[in-house]
């Protein structure tokens, strides 16, 4: 492996404030991990891919720092190795091996007309994956066409020097002194016919992004709020089928990226959550009904002095002093505490909408489709990722379990509603 | 392409059922033999299964170094008689039976019997040094731990051979065995009373011989080990 000189980052980085969750939560079996791709209309050359991707880790340094232990905290330290293009497996996002894979918290794999990006949550968000999958993309069309894609959203020049915001915390730069409390409601919590270890099932409907529109539009909702509504409907009716004992609600976790509301450049975490609840027990929702409550509690919770609330708990609670000087095993068994009792158990399942990337037309006129797959795990066995671009709106369903009755329902609402869907998936006998 | 009849929804070239409902596509035009080529590759990758050995011996010797430290502390400062070397004998002995198969994953067994053999005559080397029993424990302790370790290790040994046939391998462990407890009654009585009269070992050992005969025997004997197998099966 070629060095990379001179560094062009810190030569170590804190976690930010969402971040220090997620080392604490891995284990051998299940790490925090997204993945997004680009399927181009040729073939891949993995050579160039590579080439590119060194030209990329120059620009992106925020990605090429390996995890550490301290005594007190995790911490990315600057390595001065360069990561490898990897051959793509059916059987997507298993956990990264920290002392494999050069150290580096990602993979960039490829197979047959698609690049992803496999990357681990600790290091950043939706918005900087994408960021560096779509530069990435860029750099790779450079080199192979002679042609440069112009900076655009989510696409850097790698002309460019990394700017220092880049790498800043974002949450404690905005945090406020207010705060809001944790608690919520418990989810119920879907259940099913475990898959095997380490086989992440995908299940993808590719649907006209106008199509999706127009349909938003004739029920007077965002694309995000009618997805949202049907997933809802669709966890509801796996809700009825399992026949639950408790009278918890359904609750779909919705991310908000915080870059909106602050105009920060970070590439790393700057993301929050909104947990919206359907108590199905109440009676029979209407499409119309869900879509209305999500909207409305949407709305409410996305304003800015309750989200910043929120966060800012998240930042109060890491900067006490009891909580800092605790030791990092301690800590981490606390954190893992907070994860399962504050976090994932809050939630059914998550939908992660990154919505419409324009693509400049140097770039979309290679661009099949760009895929969202979030990570699933033991009490959120079902996730769904979204993101539109070139005119296709992909919905991925990530899931560890081996029934099929929530995208079921889900991609079977929308042919009722006149929207066709073209599935397919990585099952496999 | 083609519809899946029960969901209605339209599924990829590569698909042979619908992946929402698992009915099959049957489509006169596209047999499930020229389905187009997957978009998923085929590769399966294996879940990473390596524990980080390295950090966990670290983070054991870390916890073991804890209470040794401690006691050896509390020896110095306490003007009483010495007794932490009992504590620490017994700390390291423990670490080696327990820890050390967990931690050093080992193809073959042999090396953690070794190890507990030696961490067993170590500790009592050091209980009979502090107490003034060397004679005791070079004609006694010493002989009789070594012939049960070297026991284990040959039954074990016998066990493991896969190339030999069960039965043979039943037979072998057993004379072991039985050689062994006359190998130990001998080691006591030399110590006890400095000479030998074979007794209780001698009545184990003789039935043990006998079934490891039989057995030896009914591997030999074909039809004879089909019958018993005829009657005896699970």
């Amino acid at each position: 492996m070629a060095a990379r000189n001179p560094r062009p980052a810190p030569g170590w980085l804190r976690l930010d404030n969402a971040a220090k969750i997620y080392p604490a939560t891995r284990s051998r079996k299940w790490m925090a991990l997204f993945r997004v791709s680009i399927t181009l209309t040729e073939t891949v050359d993995d050579q160039l891919l590579g080439k590119a991707l060194r030209q990329v880790m120059k620009r992106m340094p925020v990605l090429g720092y390996q995890l550490k232990r301290g005594l007190f905290w995790y911490y990315f330290d600057w390595q001065e190795a360069q990561p490898e293009v990897q051959a793509d497996a059916r059987n997507p996002m298993l956990p990264i091996d920290l002392n494999e894979n050069g150290g580096f918290l990602f993979r960039v794999r490829s197979f047959d007309k698609r690049i992803a990006l496999e990357i681990f949550h600790a290091l950043t968000d939706g918005t900087g994956g994408m960021t560096f999958l779509l530069t990435l993309t860029a750099e790779y069309l450079r080199l192979k066409y002679g042609q440069r894609v112009p900076e655009a959203p989510l696409i850097l020049d790698t002309r460019d020097d990394p700017n220092r915001e880049e790498w800043e915390d974002a949450f404690l730069r905005h945090a406020r002194e207010e705060t809001r409390p944790f608690g919520e409601e418990t989810a119920w919590h879907l259940k099913g016919t475990r898959e095997s270890h380490g086989y992440l099932h995908l299940t993808t409907g590719i649907i006209s992004t106008q199509a999706l529109a127009d349909l938003a539009k004739s029920r007077k909702a965002t694309v995000n709020s009618l997805l949202a509504a049907i997933l809802l409907k669709s966890l509801i009716a796996a809700r009825a089928k399992s026949r639950p004992r408790n009278k918890r609600p359904v609750k779909l976790s919705l991310p908000v990226n915080l870059r909106r509301y602050y105009g920060s450049r970070t590439l790393r975490n700057f993301s929050s959550f909104v947990n919206v609840p359907v108590h199905a027990d109440y009676g029979e929702y209407s499409l119309d009904d869900l879509i209305k409550l999500v909207t409305h509690y949407m709305g409410l919770e996305t304003l800015e002095p309750l989200i910043n609330a929120r966060f800012s708990a998240n930042v109060k609670a890491e900067q006490m002093p009891a909580v800092r000087v605790l030791p990092l095993f301690l800590k981490s068994a606390v954190l893992k505490l907070v994860y399962r009792t504050k976090g994932v158990n809050y939630m059914t399942s998550t939908l992660s909408n990154m919505g419409l990337i324009r693509l400049p037309p140097e770039m979309a006129a290679y661009t099949q489709r760009v895929d969202l797959v979030l990570g699933a795990a033991l009490s959120t066995p079902i996730n769904c990722g979204v993101v539109s671009a070139v005119g296709m709106t992909t919905v991925t369903f990530s899931k560890t379990i081996r029934e099929a009755e929530v995208e079921r329902v889900f991609f079977t609402t929308l042919v009722e509603l006149g929207v066709p869907v073209t599935i397919e998936s990585n099952w496999r006998e | 392409m083609s519809y899946c009849v029960e969901c209605g929804v339209k599924l990829a070239a590569s698909e042979p059922k619908c992946p929402l409902c698992q009915t099959p596509v049957n489509n006169p035009n596209q047999p499930v033999c020229q389905l187009e080529d997957d978009t998923h590759p085929q590769a399966i990758e294996e879940v990473i299964s390596r524990m980080d050995r390295s950090y966990a011996r670290q983070l054991s010797l870390v916890f073991l170094m804890i209470p040794i430290l401690t006691v050896l502390i509390i020896d110095l400062i306490d003007p009483g008689p010495l007794w932490s070397p009992y504590v620490v004998g017994a700390l390291v002995m423990g670490y080696c039976f327990f820890a050390v198969p967990l931690l050093f994953r080992l193809k073959r067994p042999y090396v953690y019997i070794v190890v507990d053999v030696l961490a067993l005559l170590g500790f009592l080397f050091l209980v009979a040094w502090m107490g003034n029993g060397i004679s005791w424990y070079l004609s006694l302790v010493l002989p009789l731990i070594t012939l049960l370790g070297a026991a284990t290790l040959l039954i074990i040994l016998a066990i493991r051979r896969q190339e030999m046939k069960r039965l043979y391998r039943a037979a072998l462990s057993m004379s072991l065995f039985a050689l062994a407890l006359i190998g130990l009654e001998v080691i006591i009585d030399l110590y006890a009373w400095g000479w030998v009269w074979l007794g209780w070992s001698v009545y184990t050992a003789i039935p043990l011989l006998v079934v490891a005969l039989m057995l030896t025997g009914l591997e030999q004997n074909k039809e004879l080990k089909e019958a018993v197998r005829k009657r005896l099966f699970l």
